[in-house]
């Protein structure tokens, strides 16, 4: 019965993305190719301030350059698997201020889903491949070897971030239905998350602390890095696991209760 | 003079209409801050310097570069292109007023609402972190910082219009905005200051208008560099293209939405 309905949602959500791709291709071909280029020109900017910088300092919370540039590239490959999937946020306000959000409580599937996964975009998707080498490529320059266990540890800690962003953003949509207000909250995660970009240990142990534990962004670049240089126990990601099936069920929780407050009086 | 009076009073009433939106946005502008600060705590806290600055001097540059961009990149100019989009331009265009004093009058809020919470949020950031800071004490290197902020925010009012008058030819304006987003965020130097870079790239930067944005007006407050001739073109020249391009975005206007 399960596996029917996981069917179901995916089929929704193959169909959903494939006429957002439509819709691109059809509209918006210059634009998406200008939002392609903008994101490569920020990664290229960032990168290009690590070197700056790096450059001169050699090491920075003991990373030499090419570790650095492996954190970076690992973070972006991570994020954007996420926001990949969740750039429905973005549009979430102006669907609760104008009504739609309606119709998604009268879909027989989760309006949560809608809310959440309903404007995947295929552009992004491009992206991963670029980040995805750049990975590798960092990763092989870093001197360490890419072996099977390695990549493993990295893949269950990129499935135990997404739960956790996963989480957050449903966190987020709950203020939304509740205070109407999503661009700014998302913008606000947006910067605690870049601040995973680099090594975490630069904020202090407090600031490394909150970044593992109360904001768990260091599982998106931070801790696979380690995982990769040998420094970081794998049998520590159980915690992880059991943090991040606790921050889902939480979310879900604050979810149930925004819903609540819902008016629908945009309708 | 009454009726702008009523713009500006207006625009501040709608930034505090929805005030979760607006605490996120001042959060936000702290983290600005910090993400950097750290980092350069990091590589030049314990002493030394690189590229000539010290812990001092880039401190200085990012106080300098947290203030400006509440200062010249705080705007409202930005909901122009979705203004086209939705028709909603057909009102202000209506009333009688000079539609660019209207959107420089909502700037011009914007700015003040985000210059005074700057001054409650820097003071509680210097009194966390203690960063080192220099306070410029030349009356002549202070009144030519002033001159280039004031060029800085013509500078960008300019520059949000021509963007957002693309709306006047395209439906997809987000796709420009975000790009131009994200290269100010580099070329403006917020990200570091551009003296870091090396010498070809500084002057090719120099000949963009974003430099003069941040990088340029903080520089001539460490009197560093006291030439505002570069930003007088830039604000003629931009000026006059923005002149021209509303003139044509306009007379294709159809008010589609209205």
């Amino acid at each position: 019965m399960k596996l029917k309905v996981a069917k179901t949602y995916l089929r929704v959500w193959l169909k959903l993305t494939s006429q957002q791709f439509q819709s691109q291709v059809a509209n918006a071909r210059g634009a998406a190719l200008l939002f392609i280029f903008g994101k490569l020109f920020r990664l290229g900017t960032a990168f290009l301030m690590l070197y700056v910088i790096m450059g001169r300092a050699k090491l920075i919370v003991g990373y030499t350059m090419p570790q650095a540039i492996l954190i970076l590239a690992l973070f972006n490959f991570v994020s954007n698997i996420a926001q990949l999937f969740m750039r429905g946020i973005y549009m979430f306000r102006q669907k609760v201020v104008d009504g739609t959000f309606d119709f998604y409580l009268l879909n027989p599937l989760s309006e949560l889903f809608y809310s959440l996964f309903s404007a995947t975009d295929p552009m992004d998707t491009l992206l991963i491949f670029p980040y995805l080498g750049l990975v590798v490529w960092a990763w092989i320059n870093s001197g360490f070897p890419l072996i099977f266990s390695s990549v493993l540890f990295v893949l269950i800690v990129v499935v135990i971030a997404f739960v956790l962003i996963m989480s957050w953003h449903i966190i987020i949509l709950s203020v939304g239905i509740k205070y109407l207000e999503v661009d700014n909250t998302i913008m606000l995660y947006r910067d605690l998350e870049k601040m995973a970009a680099i090594p975490i240990e630069i904020y202090g142990k407090t600031g490394s602390a909150i970044l593992t534990y109360l904001f768990p962004f260091a599982l998106l670049a931070t801790i696979p890095a380690r995982l990769i240089f040998g420094l970081y126990n794998p049998w520590f990601l159980l915690g992880f696991v059991a943090l991040a099936i606790l921050y889902l069920k939480l979310s879900l929780f604050i979810w149930s209760r925004a819903l609540l407050s819902y008016s629908s009086a945009s309708s | 003079m009454k009726k702008y009076l009523s713009i500006f009073s207006i625009t501040l009433q709608e930034v505090f209409t929805y005030r979760l939106n607006m605490v996120m946005w001042r959060v936000r502008q702290i983290f600005v801050f910090l993400i950097p600060f750290f980092i350069w705590r990091a590589v030049l806290g314990g002493g030394g310097d690189i590229y000539g600055y010290s812990f001092a001097a880039i401190m200085t540059y990012l106080f300098g570069t947290t203030i400006l961009r509440s200062l010249v990149m705080g705007s409202r100019t930005i909901d122009l292109g979705w203004m086209i989009n939705t028709g909603a331009l057909t009102i202000p265009l209506m009333r009688p007023f000079n539609i660019f004093k209207f959107f420089f009058i909502r700037d011009l809020a914007d700015k003040l609402f985000n210059l005074s919470f700057m001054f409650i949020e820097l003071p509680l950031i210097y009194f966390v972190f203690h960063p080192p800071i220099f306070l410029q004490t030349n009356a002549f290197y202070l009144l030519c910082a002033m001159s280039s902020i004031l060029c800085a925010i013509f500078i960008f009012f300019y520059i949000n219009v021509i963007f957002g008058s693309l709306a006047f030819w395209t439906r997809d304006i987000w796709a420009p905005r975000f790009l131009l987003m994200v290269i100010m965020e580099f070329a403006t130097g917020a990200m570091f200051p551009l003296d870091m870079l090396p010498e070809m790239w500084q002057k090719i930067m120099l000949l963009t208008p974003f430099p003069y944005l941040l990088y340029v007006p903080l520089k001539i407050y460490l009197g560093q560099n006291i030439s505002l001739i570069p930003q007088f073109i830039w604000v003629i020249f931009l000026g006059l293209i923005t002149k021209i391009i509303w003139q044509k975005g306009l007379s294709r206007y159809e008010a589609e939405g209205r």
